[in-house]
């Protein structure tokens, strides 16, 4: 019963990946990094429930989505401006996240292990990145900032992200005997995905078409 | 679960819980302070530009008031001379040409200051005469459509009006465009202002990310006042289209 | 032969720029057959020196303090309608001028006109013709003609000759006349020669009032 639920809390993510695709050839090209990671994310939800019934282990496909989905979001940060002209800064977080990533799944522990760490630690940075994103978007913003897709995004990664930090750090400290425990903790975690995939779609749907060039600091910075 | 694996969980949930309100706390507040932000920027906005247009409208007066009668007695004073000579004749001549030219300059001055006709006539007409009188020397051909318009309120006409000022000057002296289309429609609840050019255009991602023109950003101030929206598209070698989107005040 | 004695135009003006007057009175004063009898700074001067002085003609600024050209021209008009009033006028002020030719004005200058046109002004209206200035715009000739102006004294029918019907329609399309010579295949001294004819029918001085009584007469429509 709770598996269902918390297959179709994850599985929401297919209203904004739908959106998305029938949006796509008119919106904005600065969003693109941010709907390939819904694609991405639906084709990992599908992948997991293959891999569930087959292998029973849904670690292999899961890890290497959450190197993907970082470094896309790494990215469409960088195609919202946030690095400015410094691209160094990008450069050395990506760097950091691959590093850690190959570390932690074939040096420390392995691939069909839950990454937690690494699932840790990007979720941190996003967290971060999505606050500094939020609070230009607050003084740039003349409009209604519940309406700004920008806005929207960096709030529902704060929310989002900030709850999987803290559902994966109890989850480190080996708590993951029982499967009851397992799936209930988890079940915190599958809401906030249902409220925050319903964020997407609503910010995928107020995305920008590719005339709007709103005016400075909110517009894109070149690549 | 055991005993041990509740509690942990009821802490979970417990932190779980605290976080997120003090979460919806902080998103609240940043709605509520942004929204605040946005009246006091647009009223100071309005401000500037209404101190603006009074100011212009006080440099057209003085300027038709004080400075053409001025100019026309210099005429007259100059034109009582008892002259003899002919190169003094010649020498008044030149200075008659010189006062008129002064005098149909004083007056283009003043009418692009404030048009007389945009509060008489209406937009539609004080657009068309404004490129009318435009010098025929000018290397472009301006086209402009327009379809039916209601009656708008005089500060809802003095914008668009500077704004499309600001777009043809603008297209005259940077873009190097031999046409340019202006339209001006009602699309539903909208007034829709389109300019189209076939200039050498500019890279808009590299303009913005510098600090964008004086020009680019009055556009967008005013267009912001109006409470409508500005679009802009242009890539070098492909022209530059300007989109400005208002939602229509009715005359009250 | 008998001395053709004449007595010069007695004129009055009123403006409220001194600087102005000054340079109008240095303009007129040397003139033989115009004698400037005393000027005012607004209206009210101007209607009451109109009614000590009796002057010929009264040329008046349009925006003046304490009373303004239109409701002087009107008083004078009332008071003294043997009076022929001109309207001073800058530019840009095309509703005004036809509120002062309403208000019984026969004709306007522009302030920047020039010298000799100033003189023939006054001597065409003290004549009793009307006298539009020549830098008169074609919006401003539509507005007068459209206007309640109506000084033409009509008891005799005009009537033109279709060579003067055509020339008279090729004035108010603006064509020098060269042009119309040309358009017309007939010498510029012909086309001359009907213009002026046109004129004294009409009992007007330039182009500009031709094409003013053209359209109010309704002899020429202006194309939409």
């Amino acid at each position: 019963m709770n598996f269902m639920l918390s297959v179709a809390c994850s599985m929401s993510i297919v209203v904004a990946a739908i959106i998305g695709a029938w949006r796509f050839k008119s919106i904005n090209k600065d969003f693109r990094p941010f709907l390939f990671c819904l694609w991405l994310g639906l084709f990992n939800e599908i992948l997991s429930l293959v891999a569930a019934k087959t292998i029973h282990n849904t670690a292999i496909n899961g890890n290497i989505y959450v190197l993907c989905e970082s470094l896309l979001l790494l990215w469409q940060f960088r195609r919202w401006g946030l690095f400015g002209r410094q691209r160094s800064v990008f450069y050395l977080i990506g760097g950091f996240l691959l590093a850690e990533w190959f570390i932690e799944n074939f040096i420390l522990f392995s691939i069909v292990q839950f990454s937690s760490w690494f699932r840790i630690i990007y979720s941190f940075i996003i967290v971060l990145l999505s606050v500094s994103m939020l609070n230009r978007q607050i003084l740039v913003e003349k409009g209604p900032l519940l309406k700004n897709p920008v806005a929207l995004l960096c709030l529902a990664f704060i929310i989002y992200y900030t709850y999987k930090v803290l559902v994966e750090t109890f989850w480190v400290y080996g708590l993951n005997e029982s499967s009851t425990f397992q799936t209930k903790v988890y079940l915190i975690l599958d809401y906030f995905n249902l409220f925050s995939n319903l964020i997407y779609a609503l910010a995928v749907l107020w995305m920008p078409t590719k005339h709007r060039f709103t005016m400075p600091s909110s517009s894109p910075a070149p690549f | 679960m055991d005993a041990h694996q509740t509690s942990i969980y009821n802490a979970i949930l417990l932190s779980s819980a605290i976080l997120g309100i003090i979460m919806l706390y902080f998103i609240a507040s940043i709605i509520y302070q942004q929204r605040r932000n946005r009246i006091m920027y647009k009223r100071s906005l309005e401000a500037e530009i209404k101190l603006l247009e009074k100011e212009r409208s006080r440099i057209a007066a003085d300027l038709h008031d004080d400075l053409g009668p001025a100019l026309s007695s210099i005429k007259f004073s100059v034109g009582s001379l008892d002259i003899f000579s002919e190169t003094d004749t010649r020498t008044v001549d030149r200075v008659y040409d010189h006062i008129d030219s002064l005098m149909s300059r004083m007056r283009e001055i003043s009418a692009d200051m404030l048009p007389h006709t945009l509060g008489r006539k209406g937009l539609v007409t004080a657009i068309e005469e404004f490129i009318s009188n435009l010098s025929p020397s000018i290397a472009v051909k301006i086209l402009f459509e327009h379809s039916y318009l209601p009656e708008l309120p005089i500060a809802q006409s003095v914008h668009l009006y500077r704004i499309v000022q600001e777009i043809v000057h603008n297209t005259l002296k940077h873009a190097h465009a031999t046409i340019l289309l202006l339209e001006l429609k009602l699309d539903g609840e909208q007034l829709v202002l389109l300019s189209k050019d076939n200039g050498c255009g500019f890279d808009y991602k590299l303009l913005s990310a510098e600090s964008p023109g004086l020009g680019l950003r009055n556009l967008n101030s005013r267009a912001e006042l109006l409470g409508g929206k500005l679009s802009v598209e242009s890539a070098p070698g492909k022209g530059t289209i300007y989109i400005i989107e208002i939602p229509l005040l009715m005359k009250s | 032969m008998t001395a053709k004695t004449y007595s010069p135009v007695r004129i009055l003006f009123a403006d409220d720029h001194e600087i102005f007057r000054e340079g109008f009175n240095n303009l007129l004063f040397k003139q033989h057959d115009i004698e400037v009898l005393g000027e005012a700074e607004n209206g009210e001067d101007l209607v009451r020196l109109t009614g000590r002085l009796q002057p010929d003609v009264v040329l008046t600024d349009i925006k003046m303090p304490l009373m303004d050209g239109i409701t002087a021209t009107k008083k004078i008009k009332e008071l003294y309608p043997q009076v022929y009033v001109i309207a001073l006028t800058m530019f840009d002020e095309d509703d005004l001028i036809v509120d002062m030719l309403e208000s019984g004005a026969r004709g306007y200058l522009l302030k920047n006109a020039h010298k000799n046109e100033v003189f023939e002004a006054i001597r065409t209206v003290h004549k009793g013709d009307t006298y539009f200035c020549k830098h008169t715009s074609g919006k401003l000739m539509e507005l007068i003609a459209r206007s309640r102006y109506h000084p033409y004294k009509t008891v005799e029918q005009v009537v033109f000759t279709e060579k003067e019907m055509e020339v008279i329609k090729l004035i108010c399309e603006e064509f020098t006349n060269k042009e119309i010579s040309t358009q017309m295949h007939l010498s510029v001294r012909t086309i001359e020669g009907y213009r002026e004819r046109v004129q004294e029918k009409m009992k007007v001085r330039n182009a500009a009032g031709i094409a003013v009584y053209a359209i109010k007469h309704g002899l020429y429509k202006i194309p939409r």
